[in-house]
């Protein structure tokens, strides 16, 4: 099973950190990047069925490509900004991370922009 | 199947980086010292930083971004 691997994979990572974080902490947050990046690299390949059986389900309920590539590009967006975020709070630098999250809530906007368009084109013909 | 070898290697480095600082402080030399540390985060940054950038590549590849 995975999730054996990578359990065991944080606990070694948590008990490697918590002798280095008091000797080295700068290399302590280059290992809290890596192991998270691991995991998230180890999960990835169950993350992409999902997406493939999803975008499945979206083609045969015909909802358009465009809306659903947006929907994928907002939820790329928010998993970097999030690990990014909480790599920057991890060294103790919540300015960075916190204006990392404002960066990540535009970029979605301003990805989700086709959308708010198409909903006001939709009223339009509505009331028309 | 995370790779746990990238973990260990760091810890191992660290662990070297650490007597190696150790030892030159006790000689006297602080800012070799230092030069020692900026050695030792610069090659474990530059490991990590390639795992990051296949992380980055495969949540590209995973989202069908452009």
């Amino acid at each position: 099973m995975d999730i054996f691997q990578i359990v065991i994979l944080g606990i070694t990572a948590s008990l490697i950190l918590l002798i280095l974080r008091r000797e080295r902490p700068e290399l302590a947050l280059v290992l809290s990047m890596a192991a998270g990046a691991a995991i998230l690299v180890a999960v990835l390949p169950g993350l992409r069925m999902v997406i493939t059986a999803f975008s499945d389900i979206a083609r045969e309920a015909g909802v358009g490509p465009l809306y659903f590539g947006i929907i994928l590009k907002v939820v790329a967006i928010a998993y970097i900004a999030d690990l990014g975020a909480s790599i920057c709070r991890d060294a103790d630098e919540n300015l960075i991370a916190s204006r990392i999250e404002m960066a990540g809530k535009i970029l979605i906007l301003v990805c989700s922009i086709p959308i708010i368009q198409g909903i006001v084109e939709l009223i339009r013909t509505l009331l028309a | 199947m995370p790779n746990t070898d990238l973990i260990f290697k760091i810890a191992g480095l660290a662990i070297i980086v650490s007597v190696l600082h150790a030892v030159v402080k006790q000689a006297g030399k602080e800012e070799y010292a230092w030069l020692i540390t900026l050695t030792g985060v610069v090659i474990v940054l530059s490991m990590v930083l390639g795992l990051v950038a296949d992380f980055f590549q495969a949540v590209k590849s995973t989202f069908n971004l452009p």
